[in-house]
């Protein structure tokens, strides 16, 4: 039987760099559903933030942070992600990323959103690409073994510690254990809950989901992101980046809008003002065509663009034939990145035993109610190589890990069986695409008591159904159509506590926004919503955010 | 608006069941900016829900959807389906090279393994230390020449798609040899060229047979044939040693600047070495018929012109003088 000090679930950044980390002190192996290099993480554009400039400061970097997060972010853990910044880049610079440069060889920089210092390292528009690359590169260097296309079907936990995990190999279809004394969960998001959304079609978060099934807490579910410039209609990524080189926003009116909500930053506040500013434009009648606004990217010239955006102009002339050297792009806010996810301390540790999770499904929290653009791949990497610090002291001195009974595989072939038996009921993909405009329409940008009511109700009869699916491929090797169904039922869970998160909270905190509530209440809600397992679903509590240096005040840009 | 139709013809296999595949046939609808990957999803969706084909970012990153269009290697995510769409049904086939598992999924084992043979990641050049305290300076000229073969996504379109691959499972490939060159170009690197490329297994550099299918095919314009050039002056560069190809092109060019020439008598020798001794009974027989020219060769009558070309050549540097 396979068995692992520490077992990685996700090979994406966050992955790959606990798996580094872990890799110099114990036994690590790594599962994920498709090969590392297809991870979502390729896909992050814009940057990487650090304060490695003279003129910059790490202080700085922290008040952004947590302004940005609407004073819902964990003090304490957002000085760790930016005191730990600069060491990150540099480590990423010395593994082989291939930054692009200033002048003097430096890691070139760039302005972000929501931030009063070009403080984002980046390579072109393809950082996350970059980063991705080099940590694969390294992972083979260093051995790393990774099984690749394996779907996780449980975390394993007994007496409140980690045992190992379930998997079904989609290459054999047959159902495996590996036993493991820490398991790092580094799934990533899961934009596919809802409609409109940047990320991949394999963003569906079932790692979130398995870590609540077993044991963990799952924390601010309620805080997604909508990222203001995603193309319209595919809501494929168009990097904050376009709009940190000079790119502007308008209506239909050729107004530059932003003036109106944010008179200092403009199209550079941060990404909850800009995407709240859109929607409203669009729900006032200023969109353009049937709901799109216009990124102007026409002043930055052929060559900026081919340097630094050559992605994002490749994007808008294949997916919609527009040119952004001589033409707007046609944008509209979309579902992009979750603030919320797998509540962890600082070191990535959950409440059950060797359960670690980081990266975007983990919530530390840095990224509050509202996360900076640049944030999000500095997490990984900070966070990756702080739960594998973590884990590898864990582990450190313990056992061989258990093996796993198989009985426990048997069960799940069992459950396999049933699902792939079942002659009638629904198939899953119509079912999922309503739960994901019941989201999107409920708890979207905009959110209040009706809808979210709605919303709800409306999962409540898609949980049932559900429970009946039927899947028509009978096979077991590359069983895409089974994979669907078993993460669809994952994202359901996630659906259903984002929206109960999101009824709870009646105020408006960064992303966050209820028409019914519109103002920050501090009073009563300047803490984190927690929801466990408990015997008939999820059981929702609150806990305290760690306040240090910055005392929450009104949130200006 | 979806407002025009096209036929898919979608190749079919069921593992362990169907001996041969089958074409399945799928009308569909589809618009100005409805991609391949679209229709896919679609009937995966709503129509059947057992094809099987491998997909994740939808925006030409990630690499995952590489099948074959019409014959050629393609993203189905930024395949627009206007733009290959024709009189007849647009065919919809598993990568070739690799052996097609399920559908449109092909078993991509055998390229994981022969990227990973090139040594495929950075090599510093001095112990590094625990918590760094700054960058190693570059400058965007170094960036500039290896940033092209950054841009590589691991799709596998060229690999696939290559020649020489086709019938030789141990050539590294062109993803493998444009990473390989990647790294041995970037002035932070150690190993350089010396990325065990001129190995007999896997094949290496000198297989590539210069029908330049990868570049064709590349979905990110990488031009991993551009980079197997561009090794190969490297290696030379750095006098690594390299196989049978590499003493061919060297014998190339010390003949044509000793006698104007090629000598056609001493290449096989000097390319080969004692192997050259298995060829013996060939070389009889070639000798009998009067088909072995003699290595006793006059020098051309401008020679000195032909050594000026190398001279000044030479001159430029830059490893460029092999090319």
């Amino acid at each position: 039987m396979l068995s692992y000090d520490v077992l990685i679930i996700g090979g994406g950044l966050a992955g790959l760099r606990a798996a580094l980390e872990v890799g110099q002190q114990a036994k690590v192996g790594v599962v994920t559903k498709v090969y590392p290099m297809r991870s979502h993480s390729v896909a992050a554009q814009g940057g990487i933030n650090a304060a490695i400039s003279e003129e910059d400061n790490t202080e700085d970097h922290i008040y952004d942070t947590v302004k940005g997060s609407d004073y819902l972010a964990d003090q304490d853990a957002v000085e760790i992600l930016c005191d730990e910044a600069p060491r990150a880049v540099y480590e990423m610079d010395q593994m082989g990323a291939l930054f692009s440069r200033t002048e003097a060889g430096r890691i070139a920089q760039r302005p972000f959103g929501g931030q009063d210092f070009p403080r984002t390292c980046y390579a072109a528009d393809k950082t996350g690409h970059i980063l991705q690359h080099t940590l694969y590169e390294q992972a083979l260097r260093h051995n790393v073994k990774v099984h690749n296309e394996w779907f996780v079907l449980e975390i394993l936990s007994d007496g409140g510690e980690v045992r190992g995990i379930v998997a079904l190999d989609t290459h054999t279809g047959k159902v495996e254990t590996i036993a493991a004394n820490a398991v790092i969960v580094c799934t990533g998001g899961y934009g596919r809950v809802f409609s409109r959304s940047t990320n991949a079609l394999i963003n569906t978060g079932e790692g979130m989901s398995l870590a609540y099934h077993a044991g963990a807490a799952l924390k601010d579910m309620e805080f997604v992101q909508f990222h203001p410039t995603t193309l319209y209609g595919s809501n494929i990524l168009i990097s904050e980046g376009a709009r940190g080189e000079g790119g502007l926003l308008f209506n239909s009116e050729g107004e530059r809008f932003m003036e109106k909500y944010a008179p200092s930053k403009m199209e550079l506040a941060p990404r909850d003002v800009v995407s709240r500013s859109m929607e409203t434009e669009i729900q006032e009648g200023r969109g353009i065509g049937d709901g799109y606004l216009h990124l102007d990217l026409t002043g930055i010239g052929a060559d900026l663009i081919g340097d630094r955006l050559p992605q994002i102009a490749e994007l808008a002339r294949t997916y919609l034939g527009v040119d952004p050297v001589t033409e707007p792009i046609p944008v509209q806010p979309g579902q992009h990145y979750s603030m919320g996810g797998i509540g962890t301390d600082v070191h990535g540790a959950t409440e059950v035993g060797g359960l670690y999770a980081a990266g975007e499904c983990a919530c530390v929290s840095v990224h509050g109610a509202n996360r900076l653009g640049g944030n999000s791949l500095l997490d990984t990497v900070v966070f990756g190589r702080r739960a594998g610090a973590a884990a590898a002291a864990y582990v450190k001195g313990r056992p061989r890990p258990a093996p796993i009974p198989d009985s426990v595989v048997q069960e799940h072939e069992n459950k396999l069986s049933a699902l792939l038996a079942a002659d009638s009921g629904e198939s899953f993909s119509p079912v999922r695409k309503e739960m994901e405009v019941a989201m999107m329409n409920g708890a979207g940008v905009y959110r209040h008591k009706d809808g979210l009511d709605k919303a709800i109700d409306q999962l409540d009869v898609i949980k049932k159904r559900a429970e009946n699916l039927t899947v028509s491929d009978k096979t077991r090797k590359f069983n895409f159509e089974l994979q669907g169904a078993l993460e669809f039922k994952h994202s359901l869970l996630l659906a259903e506590v984002i929206a109960e998160g999101a009824r709870s909270r009646e105020e408006s905190r960064g992303a966050h926004f209820r028409n019914d509530f519109p103002e920050r209440n501090d009073a009563d809600w300047l803490k984190h919503t927690i929801a466990t397992k408990g015997e008939d679903g999820p059981v929702y509590s609150t806990s305290d955010v760690s306040i240090t240096k910055h005392q929450p005040k009104k949130r200006v840009y | 608006m979806l407002d025009k139709k096209a036929e898919l013809e979608i190749f079919r296999m069921e593992p362990d069941v169907d001996e041969f595949p089958r074409f399945d046939t799928f009308q569909l609808e589809y618009g100005e900016h409805t991609v391949l990957l679209d229709l896919l999803r679609e009937i995966r969706d709503n129509r059947d829900g057992s094809l099987a084909f491998r997909s994740a970012c939808r925006s030409g990153i990630c690499g995952s959807c590489a099948m074959r269009v019409n014959g050629y290697a393609k993203l189905a995510c930024q395949t627009r389906v206007a733009d290959v769409v024709g009189k007849g049904p647009i065919i919809l086939e598993p990568l070739g090279v690799y052996p097609a598992i399920k559908d449109l999924v092909v078993d991509l084992e055998p390229f994981w393994d022969t990227h990973n043979k090139v040594k495929p990641w950075l090599e510093p050049k001095s112990t590094l230390p625990d918590v760094p305290t700054s960058e190693s300076l570059m400058s965007i000229q170094e960036v500039d020449k290896i940033k092209r073969l950054g841009d590589c996504i691991l799709c596998a379109s060229c690999t696939s798609s290559c020649n020489t691959a086709e019938v030789e499972k141990n050539f590294q490939g062109p993803a493998a040899l444009a990473k390989a060159c990647r790294f041995a170009a970037d002035p932070r690197d150690a190993l350089g060229a010396e990325r065990g490329l001129g190995e007999i297994k896997p094949k290496g550099l000198y297989w590539c047979c210069y029908c330049n299918m990868c570049t064709e095919v590349c979905p990110k314009d990488v031009r991993p044939a551009e980079a197997i050039s561009m090794l190969k002056g490297l290696g030379f560069t750095a006098g690594v040693p390299h196989d049978i190809g590499a003493r061919r092109s060297l014998t190339f060019y010390d003949t044509v600047r000793r006698w104007g020439k090629i000598n056609e008598g001493t290449l096989p020798i000097r390319a080969k070495g004692i192997g050259v001794l298995g060829y013996f009974p060939l070389g009889m027989r070639l000798l009998a018929r009067g088909k072995l020219p003699s290595p006793f060769m006059d020098v051309i009558p401008r020679i000195k012109e032909v050594r000026t070309v190398y001279d000044n050549r030479e001159a430029q540097g830059d490893g460029g003088e092999h090319e």
